[in-house]
């Protein structure tokens, strides 16, 4: 982990999202929410891994504190990015957050089945978005995020 | 011995002085074969001769002194009434008395018949005391009288006269002659010459050869040179000797010597008429035979437990196979030879025999059993023997062997009991047509009594043409060795017609003309039978025949097709004359062998019915083979019956090649649904939230009309999403749905109407609920289900105050469920469409229905096998109904 992540400073947040209207929504939503952050977008599975990876232009990419990861991507879809996470003893402990377009039972058994740490329904209210991404945000960048990496290497 | 003696007799030793006569005598007496003796005054024995002493079995000393009595016992009283009656003459005027028949009782204590003749009493020359000279003759046989011993009066023998002996030699019936070394007779006495027909002077002088041939001379010579010698004593030869009219006698000599005073030699001999006696022994011999080899065998038993045989005749080997010798030994006792089973009753029927008087009777024929075990029949007829008390002694039994005809008479009771009790009728006609024996069975087939029947011809019961053919059918089976049988209608005494089958034959008979035989059947109940056998035939063979679209075949243990019938033979199939006589691994190709001979085989040999499919010639067939059993259930042969198929086959592959189809391109639409539906939310879901965020963002900024805008295209937006998730739903139905397991429907509506607590609430609905069973089922699909049927009722109840029922009936095996309302109801025409995906009866302004709740419901319930329907009218609220399948174990 870089010594800077340790600092309180704004979160990093991977979105790998295709769709710009959701990217939109979804900056609009952490604009709305207030929430201290850094989103890095990336609109597909390759650029994803290459941003973990800090691979090409990304060389500088920050390690991001937790990753939001839509299913149906274009070049690598969400399934083979979650699954290239949780293969990489670096990279397993990584929070993944699935994002699904609708609640549907599969979808959902599909996000615990590929250990995604958690999913959420993409809603259609931005209001309603918002909130989630702000209890998202409490939970995830308050609790999960601050564990010590010593103590998470023990 | 017409003459009587002359006194000069007393000469006959004439030439002799009285010392040298008395030595003769004596010599003579002791070889005469007839016993001597010799009374006192007294009555006492005071001489006997040896052949006396050889009889009676005493020594001379023991009789000497003793009566009469110790030689005759109780017959000596006889003797000695005669003696002391001076000894009367005889009633034929010869010498000596009558003779007396009386038993010598022998010193071993048994008896010996014998004649005694008194010969005379004291002679005048002897005053002193008189004395009385008696012969005794063994008699030769039973009852035989005794030729009358000659009489001469002599001395007494007390004082050794000479006379005695002269006495004794002219009484003696043994003819006594003397010759010289010359072979010339010296002297003869009475009964030798009247033995030979000559006068006593005519003899003496003459050569013996006279009256014997040389041969028989040349013996005497002979016999005597041994006597010399000292070689034989007493010999006793037989020959013929020559009347004096030319027959001839059969004598029997002894001879002894004597030597004169002059020293000559002289020869006595003592000749005896044995003529009757060879007779007798001829006459005895040819009984014998006669017996011997006629077929009664017979017995003489001792009467002593066991019956042992004392004689038997010699035929009994014939018939027992022991010969007389083994049984007369005493080794068999008699009753050995009898059956066991018969033994009682022989000794029970001998038992009553001997308690009564009888002298003979016949037991019932017996049966005995021979030394090779095997058994005969004889016949007895037996003779029973009693003692003067009247004790049994012995039985003599004459036996028949009647063997052979018991056997015979068996072979006819035999024969009369089949033809009595056999069911066929036989009868016996005379040459003229008239019945002369009929069984009970030919009675009962004709309906008459026997007694009827014989005497009557035949016509009565047959017509004319059948008696005609009947004998052109015997003459047939007489000739030629072979047994035809003709049908013909017998005329019953009630006057009905009975089919009969008839064979014949002619019996010779011993007299006159032979008869004719005649056996006949009753064949109503088999041409019955054979009608009915060929009705059915014509019924299978029909039914065979016209078996559709395959064939019918019958098979043996070989898989050889004997039988072959059906529409497609010759066409689809081999013909019937292929099929016929051939096997079936070589009437196929090997496939279809391989498919049929396991199946044939386990009908014919495992009795097992199978059925298979085989393809034959480019078609398909179905084969059974099921065992043919005949009446007692034994497997004979093998039923085959063949079907085509192959159109069913063809349409089965279409049909399942087409449920195929659809089944792929149901899942297909399903995917399509699915994806579309699911795909469609993305958009959707950026023209909601971005109208959202406009409408959040840029309200204040807009007029009423755009705020109403906005509020038309939210609407929309939301209900397109609704739609979406109810088509996401009715596609995932089938493949989206969980496993079935029972269901307890009453707590699925209670979680329901949790779920709908507001709705309800809100309208304020009523429900009442049935006892709810459970099913078996999908849970979530179930809720989903009363879900949909509540909403609906609640949705569609009108302005009233929604009231639902709820109850459930069991249908066989399904559960028959409904929900009531009392809402705005459907009219009967659209009944069909609430089901359909998006029909909707209402405007949206009115209901806010998607159109696809029903739907949603319908192929919820098909996916379980049910059924749901409605009725309903207008105004009148609607009940929907649909079956559920009861929970596996149903405890109502």
């Amino acid at each position: 982990m870089s010594d800077g992540r340790a600092a309180s400073g704004p979160a990093d947040i991977l979105l790998v999202e295709d769709n710009p209207g959701d990217v939109r929504l979804t900056q609009e939503a952490f604009e709305e929410g207030k929430i201290h952050n850094e989103l890095h977008v990336v609109k597909d599975g390759v650029a994803a891994l290459d941003f973990l990876y800090q691979r090409g232009d990304n060389a500088d990419a920050p390690r991001p504190d937790v990753v939001l990861l839509d299913l149906n991507l274009p070049r690598k879809n969400g399934d083979e990015v979650l699954a290239a996470i949780r293969d990489d003893p670096d990279l397993e402990r990584l929070p993944v957050v699935v994002l699904t377009s609708s609640d549907a039972q599969e979808d959902v058994v599909r996000s615990y089945e590929l250990q995604a740490n958690a999913y959420l329904t993409k809603p259609v209210d931005p209001a309603e978005f918002i909130e989630t991404v702000r209890s998202f945000q409490e939970f995830w960048l308050s609790v999960v995020r601050f564990p010590p990496d010593d103590c998470a290497e023990k | 011995m017409s003459e009587p003696a002359d006194r000069s007799d007393a000469a006959f030793w004439g030439d002799a002085d009285d010392g040298e006569a008395r030595r003769r005598y004596r010599s003579l007496l002791n070889s005469l074969g007839e016993g001597v003796f010799r009374l006192d005054g007294e009555g006492q024995i005071a001489a006997v001769n040896d052949a006396l002493v050889e009889l009676s079995g005493y020594d001379r000393a023991e009789l000497h002194g003793e009566g009469v009595a110790a030689l005759f016992g109780e017959d000596g009283a006889a003797i000695a009434d005669v003696v002391d009656r001076g000894g009367a003459t005889s009633t034929d005027g010869g010498d000596g008395s009558d003779p007396i028949r009386c038993s010598v009782q022998r010193a071993d204590g048994t008896t010996v018949g014998c004649t005694v003749r008194v010969a005379g009493t004291g002679g005048t020359d002897d005053a002193d005391a008189a004395a009385t000279v008696c012969v005794a003759r063994q008699s030769a046989d039973d009852g035989r009288p005794e030729q009358a011993a000659g009489e001469n009066r002599g001395d007494a023998d007390r004082q050794h006269g000479l006379e005695g002996y002269e006495t004794i030699v002219e009484t003696v019936s043994d003819g006594v002659y003397v010759v010289d070394q010359n072979g010339r007779f010296t002297t003869v006495n009475r009964a030798y010459a009247e033995m030979l027909g000559y006068d006593r002077e005519e003899l003496v002088g003459e050569h013996v050869s006279l009256v014997v041939d040389d041969d028989v001379d040349a013996l005497a010579q002979q016999t005597e040179a041994a006597m010399v010698d000292g070689e034989m004593e007493g010999p006793v030869i037989e020959a013929d000797l020559e009347t004096a009219d030319g027959d001839r006698v059969t004598a029997e000599a002894t001879f002894a010597l004597l030597t004169d005073v002059d020293g000559e030699m002289r020869r006595i001999g003592v000749v005896r008429d044995v003529t009757e006696r060879k007779r007798a022994l001829r006459r005895l011999e040819q009984e014998r035979d006669m017996f011997a080899q006629g077929p009664v065998v017979v017995f003489q038993w001792k009467n002593e437990p066991g019956w042992p045989v004392e004689r038997v005749s010699d035929n009994v080997a014939a018939v027992f196979g022991y010969t007389p010798e083994e049984l007369e030994s005493g080794e068999v006792p008699y009753t050995d030879l009898l059956l066991e089973e018969e033994r009682d009753r022989i000794a029970a029927e001998v038992g009553d025999a001997a308690a009564g008087e009888t002298e003979q009777f016949s037991h019932e024929p017996y049966r005995i059993r021979t030394s090779d075990g095997d058994v005969r029949w004889v016949t007895d007829t037996t003779k029973v023997v009693r003692d003067e008390t009247g004790e049994i002694v012995r039985y003599l039994g004459y036996l028949v062997d009647i063997t052979e005809r018991k056997r015979r008479e068996r072979e006819l009771r035999k024969y009369e009991t089949i033809v009595e009790t056999i069911n066929d009728g036989i009868y016996v006609k005379d040459a003229d047509g008239y019945f002369t024996m009929v069984n009970e069975a030919y009675a009962e087939l004709t309906g008459y009594d026997r007694e009827q029947l014989v005497g009557a011809h035949a016509s009565l019961v047959v017509d004319e043409a059948t008696i005609d053919q009947s004998e052109v059918i015997r003459s047939a089976a007489d000739t030629e060795a072979t047994n035809p049988t003709m049908e013909a209608t017998i005329q019953t005494a009630d006057g009905d017609e009975v089919p009969a089958e008839g064979t014949f034959a002619t019996i010779p008979a011993e007299d006159g003309p032979a008869k004719r035989v005649g056996v006949v059947r009753d064949i109503t109940e088999r041409k019955e039978q054979r009608r009915r056998i060929e009705e059915s035939e014509r019924r299978y063979r029909t039914l065979a025949e016209h078996f559709p679209n395959g064939a019918v075949g019958v098979f043996d243990e070989d898989l050889r097709f004997t039988l072959a019938e059906g529409a497609v033979l010759g066409d689809s199939l081999p013909s019937a004359d292929r099929l016929e006589g051939t096997r079936v691994p070589e009437l196929f190709s090997g496939e279809t062998v391989a498919d049929l001979v396991p199946l044939f085989r386990a009908a014919v040999e495992g009795g097992e019915t199978h059925t298979t499919e085989t393809e034959l010639a480019g078609r398909h067939w179905q084969v059974w083979a099921t065992p043919l059993r005949d009446a007692d259930g034994e497997i004979f042969a093998g039923l085959s019956f063949a079907q085509d198929v192959t159109e069913q086959v063809e349409r089965e592959q279409r049909l399942e090649e087409l449920v195929d189809r659809l089944e792929a391109s149901n899942e297909r639409l399903e995917q399509f649904a699915y994806a579309a539906s699911h795909d469609l939310q993305e958009p959707l879901r950026m023209v909601s939230s971005y109208l959202r965020l406009i409408e959040q963002r840029y309200a204040d900024e807009l007029d009423d009309d755009g705020r109403e805008f906005i509020d038309y295209a939210v609407d929309g937006a939301d209900r397109m999403r609704d739609m979406i998730e109810g088509l996401l739903q009715y596609s995932r139905v089938d493949t989206g749905g969980g496993s079935f397991e029972p269901v307890d429907l009453a707590s699925v509506l209670a979680d329901v109407r949790a779920d709908l607590q507001v709705t309800l609430e809100e309208s304020d609905a009523e429900i009442t609920v049935d006892d709810l069973p459970t099913v078996e089922g999908d849970d979530g699909q179930l809720r989903q289900l009363f879900q949909n049927l509540l909403d609906n009722a609640v949705e569609y109840s009108g302005d009233d105050r929604p009231r639902i029922d709820v109850d459930a009936e069991p249908a066989g095996d399904e559960w028959r469920v409904s929900v009531s309302d009392d809402g705005i109801g459907i009219d009967p025409e659209d009944s069909g469409r609430v089901f359909e995906v998006f029909q909707r009866l209402h405007a949206p302004d009115d209901y806010s229905g998607t159109g696809i709740g029903l739907a949603l419901c319908e192929r919820i319930v098909e996916r379980h096998g049910g059924d749901i329907w409605v009725a309903s009218e207008p105004g009148e609220g609607a009940t929907f109904t649909f079956t559920l399948p009861a929970a596996g174990e149903r405890d109502e």
